[in-house]
């Protein structure tokens, strides 16, 4: 449980991860799902047809009307969370740095997640691969899934596009998918328009270290840039002119990335990997209705 | 300050690449990706181009390793003189260098000796090596990498000799000098000569100006008087009347006493007496100086020595020379010990001058030149030339097995033994199965056993013949008495080759003793005559084990020559006179003067900068470590070198190569030699100049790889090669001078070896190479490549007159066998063709021709082989020789019988003779009428039918002409001991001896 404070946990152990499209589809859980079935909560009556149990006809409404209705009852299932987690090389940048809190990041979404009787698994991606997690039910398997977070390795160059194609038979019709990345070098367009085939629940997570947000923080004057993914190179001069230029193509990409993803239901969140989670998750977020 | 190696100074132009690397430095900053940026840079104007990078501490460092390399390369020495580690001396021992600059003084070469020792004794020996190059008639190396007490010891024994040392010479000894250097030592070269050979050394050694020399010379300018091409020629024996011709040669023009005297001493007296002096008419040279030619006629009425002497002057070698004069030969004393054969005595018996004496024992005295052994026991060996006939062997020897079949399977055609000898005609029953003896030739054999095998011994030749001449009908044929005759030339080489033509005798009643030393052979002491001191043979690597008896040290032919050190007149062992001079040689002139001495300059030795620079650099590369590590490069912190750094590998990889450069200069700072390599084993290759171009193609491809690390010597088993064409890094004269330079250039690698290239893998080869201290590689590469011919040197009877059918013999060799043509073409025309089977291997062969009408003195042939599938290119398969043809010869009968002697004439006239008749009382009278003839024949001839006159013309033609004579008839003609001979100083052997001494023919 090292990757969060205990009174984080505590605090997070009553929330739930706020869904907008999607709905609980498996087993048993805590979400009223779309199935009906023996449950305790009356949802509808249908007519009866041959076979059907007769200890739900409902004598009521035989007397009121003559005809034979069988009485309906909601069922509670589970949600399914995924939990797309970007281990390229680039999100080691920053102090601190994307990678570690992004492991944090992901440790307590998947504990509300848990939290909230959801499934959770967690799928590390990179270049063209993704390593996946378990599938962590209830409580008691949060350590199993920090203990998964805590060693993972962030390496080589990240293709999302790729990724998405390998998620796809993973992911179930309208469950919640959250990706959590720095979405630099990211072809996103072509990505979303494959998730919304499985109509998914989309939380896109953009995690930037504040050197990135704020460049004068690496250097000024004549530098040699070199990508920490590729290593290739490029000499620029970081003076005031150009850190405002910057920031202004920074607005303007995440801009850019936001409407992709609002265009697709999808919901598109920032944060900065030096941000206190407490006030990430309990405040900004709550308010932004992504955790209860 | 100096420099050894100051080309590498220009490294340090590598200053200005640091600085441009400075100015091109960025600094480095990861960042997640580059995308943003690429905005970014594309709305930047670009920078300004050049801009001076920032003073900085890494930057004062790297410019200073830099510089610190390119120091530390050039080998920096504070200090101007030397300290020596290997001196090398070339020392010249031409003729010149035994010139007295005063009369009484002593030699150049003597005083070159003394400066030497005087500087050796100035030195701490302990410290340096001393190689002794010797330029004589060979470069030799004396002495390699000596020290202390042996330097001293070689330099007490080395001497100087009359010959004459050219530029080539001199840079044979340089390029040996050079490559006595090892790799990390101070090597110095100091040249030994006086004025000609000091401006030649001067000359070659410019070009070389990274060696540290010296060139001391020794005497000033000289004039001097040179004899040249000295010849005394019989004109009239009878009359002691001699023609003495010669060449007197001037260098200087302060020479006043220019005359030629001459002194005799008789033989047997002791001193000698004036015998005059000869006029000299000068004439200027082309090449300066002047030449006096001089022919005299002399009167010497006995035997004796003449000298010819020139006036005292500083140069002694070239103002004598001696000349024997003989009464009558000597003769050659051969003693037969067995039962005899008839045939043999009868050959040597016709041979002019020599003494046949026979014994059923071998007798305890053994003064003979030759002892033949027919089919007997003998407790111990001769110490003399020897025959051995018919299994005649030691008494302690097993009997040798006979051989079922005799069937030649091969024969030698080039052996000396072998000259002029058909030996498909010789026809056995029987033999014996005698092992070839260690450095024994082969001359014939039989299914691999060898019928006739020779070799040289300590104590002389040895000839074994593995059968049995009387069994043979080997004896009648014409190959036997040539055999005899080639085995008495080959005792005593030199006799036959040099006796004045005039007299036409193998060995002459005055013998002028002009020799080449090189045709002497092993064990005979040179003893001179009129010098003070005995001369003992140079020791070989071929001289036999102290162990060894004289007898079964063998001695390899083209090994054995004996080299005098010294002019003047020698007497052989076996007593014969030798007069051994320098031949004329420009060493004569001496008016060359001395060059500028430059005295030897020794110290304690440079101070060598090369390990504190490398010191130096050691830190300043450490400290260039740490600042760039620690700060813009990073490669030293832990994080960037984390596995989760995404440029833990650039860092890594920067870290790696400045961790290797710093163990390289750690390295070189220790003594390792990385930039060069010095070598332990060291390669020394010997190729044989005689290898046939299928050979030297085959040999490019097999030395490439050696090329790089070895020396090459090349010999010349030719004596005839001319020097101009040696183009191999060394060259020697012949395979032993070789292996004594190899050894020279191994001196210092005793892991080293030496490869010998050679197809001439028989006979002497084996015993050249024993007891060298490197091991050796035997390399042949003989052979021909599939469907190539070779035809090896083809050969004839040494004398042929027209009309005479001669034998063209040989040796085919061919890899494959097979069908072949066969064609001799004479004078470029057809003149036989033939097919041809061929075996796999050598194949000897001989071809009968006749030049019936041979109009012609000299015929050119030319035998080729042609077989499909050959090389057009190659011209293995094909060999020539130009024939001589005496006219026909014409003989003279004189008869009273000319019925019976025209059958005689028609019979020789069958053989190509031509024969004119004359009655006893018509011969000749006068010499002319007789000197028109090849010979005589007296048929049935009584001596009263001739007059006196006419006898003594006979008998002088016969002694002083050569002409032959053939005398036919029975016991009434004129016969044996009719004819007074004349001139013997044999004596019989003593009584206690008691050989029987043979008749000897007329």
């Amino acid at each position: 449980m090292s990757l969060l404070p205990p009174t984080l946990l505590q605090a997070l152990a009553r929330r739930k991860l706020l869904l907008r499209q999607a709905v609980a589809s498996g087993g048993v859980g805590e979400r009223r799902s779309k199935a009906k079935g023996a449950g305790i909560e009356f949802a509808e009556h249908r007519p009866y047809h041959l076979g059907d149990d007769i200890r739900y006809l409902d004598q009521h409404v035989y007397a009121r009307l003559g005809e034979y209705h069988v009485r309906q009852f909601s069922l509670y299932q589970q949600l399914q969370v995924t939990i797309l987690l970007d281990t390229s090389a680039s999100m080691t940048f920053g102090k601190p740095s994307k990678a570690e809190f992004t492991q944090k990041l992901a440790a307590a979404l998947g504990y509300v997640a848990l939290a909230g009787g959801d499934n959770v698994r967690i799928g590390a991606f990179a270049a063209d691969e993704i390593t996946w997690s378990a599938s962590y039910q209830g409580l008691k398997r949060a350590p199993e899934l920090f203990y998964w977070l805590e060693n993972l390795a962030f390496a080589k160059r990240s293709d999302f596009n790729k990724t998405v194609k390998l998620v796809m038979s993973k992911l179930k019709t309208q469950s919640l998918l959250i990706i959590i990345s720095d979405y630099l070098a990211f072809d996103l367009e072509t990505s979303l328009k494959l998730l919304k085939l499985k109509q998914q629940d989309l939380i896109a997570i953009q995690v930037l270290a504040p050197e990135e947000l704020r460049p004068e923080k690496l250097a000024a004057g004549e530098v040699r840039l070199i990508d920490s993914e590729t290593e290739a190179e490029l000499e620029v001069s970081l003076d005031s002119e150009a850190l405002r230029a910057y920031e202004a193509e920074l607005k303007a990409w995440q801009q850019g990335l936001k409407d992709l993803i609002q265009a697709q239901s999808g919901r598109f969140l920032t944060t900065v990997s030096d941000s206190p989670l407490e006030n990430l998750l309990l405040k900004q977020w709550r308010t932004a209705r992504v955790i209860s | 300050m100096s420099f050894a190696q100051p080309g590498w100074l220009l490294l340090s132009l590598l200053s200005f690449v640091v600085i441009l690397l400075h100015i091109r430095r960025r600094k480095v900053i990861n960042v997640s990706s580059l995308e943003l940026f690429k905005k970014l840079a594309l709305s930047q104007k670009p920078n300004r181009a050049w801009r001076w990078p920032k003073p900085s501490w890494l930057l004062f460092l790297q410019l200073l390793a830099v510089i610190l390399i390119s120091l530390a390369l050039a080998r920096p020495e504070l200090g101007t003189p030397f300290k020596l580690d290997h001196w090398l001396v070339i020392l010249d021992a031409s003729g010149s260098m035994l010139a007295k600059d005063g009369l009484e003084g002593p030699s150049r070469f003597d005083l070159a000796i003394s400066s030497l020792k005087e500087q050796l004794k100035s030195f701490d020996n302990s410290q340096q090596l001393f190689s002794l190059i010797r330029l004589g008639a060979e470069v030799e190396v004396l002495g390699a990498r000596l020290q202390d007490a042996q330097v001293m010891s070689l330099l007490g024994e080395v001497q100087a000799e009359a010959v004459q040392v050219g530029k080539s010479a001199w840079q044979e000894a340089l390029s040996l000098a050079k490559s006595l250097k090892s790799a990390d030592e101070f090597l110095h070269v100091t040249v030994l000569s006086d004025g000609a050979g000091a401006q030649v050394a001067s000359e070659l050694l410019a070009a070389w100006p990274e060696l540290s020399q010296q060139v001391l010379s020794f005497g000033g300018a000289l004039d001097n008087l040179g004899l040249a091409d000295v010849k005394l020629t019989a004109l009239n024996l009878a009359k002691h009347e001699w023609q003495l011709e010669g060449t007197v040669k001037a260098f200087g023009s302060s020479l006043k006493d220019k005359s030629l005297s001459l002194f005799f001493r008789p033989e047997g007296t002791q001193g000698f007496l004036a015998w005059g002096t000869l006029a000299l008419s000068f004439k200027p040279l082309a090449e300066g100086g002047e030449a006096a030619v001089f022919a005299s006629k002399l009167s010497l009425p006995a035997a004796g020595l003449l000298e010819l002497r020139l006036p005292e002057d500083g140069l002694a070698w070239d103002n004598q020379r001696f000349v024997e004069l003989k009464e009558a030969p000597k003769a050659l004393r051969v003693l037969e010990v067995g039962p005899g054969n008839e045939a043999l005595e009868r050959v040597f018996l016709a041979v002019e001058g020599l003494e046949l004496f026979k014994s059923p024992t071998l007798p305890p005295e053994q003064n003979y030149d030759l002892i033949i052994l027919d089919r007997v026991k003998v407790a111990q060996k001769p110490q003399t030339n020897t025959l051995w006939l018919g299994g005649a062997s030691l008494s302690t020897a097993s009997e040798p097995l006979s051989l079922d079949e005799v069937n030649l399977t091969a024969w030698q055609t080039q052996h000396p033994l072998s000259a002029g000898i058909d030996w498909s005609t010789l026809k056995l029953t029987k033999a014996l199965a005698i092992p070839l003896l260690a450095g024994a030739s082969s001359l014939v054999e039989a299914s691999g056993h060898p019928l006739i095998q020779a070799r040289s011994t300590g104590v002389g030749r040895e000839v074994i013949l593995a059968f049995d001449l009387s069994q043979s009908p080997w004896t009648e044929s014409l190959g036997f008495p040539i055999f005899m005759a080639n085995l008495l030339r080959w005792l005593s080489p030199w006799q036959d080759a040099l006796a004045p033509p005039a007299l036409g005798r193998s060995c002459g009643v005055a013998l002028v003793c002009d020799m080449r030393p090189q045709e002497l052979y092993g064990g005979l002491a040179l003893i001179p005559e009129l010098a003070e001191s005995s001369l003992a043979p140079l020791p070989s690597p071929f001289a036999p084990n102290a162990a060894t008896p004289a007898s079964e040290a063998w001695l390899p032919s083209a090994t054995s020559a004996f080299y005098p050190k010294a002019t003047g007149l020698y007497r052989l062992a076996n007593g014969e006179l030798l007069s051994i001079y320098a031949p004329a040689s420009p060493e004569s002139d001496l008016r060359q003067a001395a060059v500028a001495l430059k005295p030897i300059q020794l110290g304690d030795g440079a101070w060598p900068m090369f390990r504190y620079l490398l010191l130096g650099l050691l830190l300043v590369l450490l400290a260039e470590m740490w600042l760039a590590g620690r700060g813009a490069d990073r490669f030293l912190l832990r994080a960037s070198l984390d596995a989760k750094n995404p440029l833990a590998r650039r860092h890594w990889r920067v870290l790696i190569l400045r961790l290797l450069t710093l163990v390289c200069c750690l390295l070189a700072l220790l003594g390792f030699s990385l930039m060069q390599p010095q070598r332990k084993a060291k390669t020394v290759v010997i190729l044989d100049d005689a290898l046939d171009n299928e050979s030297q193609t085959r040999l490019g491809s097999l030395l490439t790889p050696l090329k790089p690390s070895s020396n090459f010597i090349r010999f010349y088993p030719l004596a005839d090669q001319p020097l101009e064409t040696r183009e191999a890094e060394f060259s020697a004269p012949n395979l032993s001078a070789a292996l004594k330079m190899a050894s020279g250039l191994l001196a210092d690698a005793p892991e080293s070896h030496i490869t010998l290239v050679t197809n001439d893998v028989k006979g002497d080869l084996w015993a050249g190479l024993r007891g060298l201290d490197h091991p050796i590689d035997l390399l042949p590469l003989g052979g021909l490549a599939q469907a190539e011919v070779m035809v090896g040197p083809l050969s004839v009877a040494s004398q042929l007159y027209q009309g005479d059918p001669f034998v063209l013999q040989g040796s085919f060799y061919s890899a494959q066998g097979g069908e072949a043509l066969l064609r001799v073409w004479r004078d470029g025309e057809l003149y036989h063709e033939e097919n041809l089977e061929l075996l796999r291997g050598y194949q000897p062969f001989q071809m009968s021709f006749r030049e019936t009408s041979a109009q012609k003195v000299f015929y050119e042939y030319e035998l080729i082989v042609s077989q499909d599938g050959q090389s057009l290119n190659n011209l293995n398969n094909r060999s020539g020789l130009v024939v001589a043809f005496k006219p026909k010869a014409r003989v003279l009968i004189i008869t009273q019988q000319p019925a019976w002697a025209s059958v005689l004439a028609e019979a020789l006239a069958l053989q190509g003779i031509e024969a004119d008749m004359v009655e006893p009382v018509d011969a000749p009278y006068g010499l002319k009428d007789l000197l028109g003839y090849d010979g005589v024949i007296l048929a049935n001839v009584p001596a009263i039918a001739l007059h006196s006159v006419q006898q003594e013309l006979l008998e002088r033609w016969v002694h002083d002409y050569g002409g032959g004579m053939l005398i036919l008839g029975e016991s009434i003609v004129l016969g044996r001991g009719a004819i007074i001979r004349r001139g013997s100083s044999a004596s019989p052997p003593s009584p206690a001896a008691s050989p029987k001494k043979l008749l000897k023919s007329p």
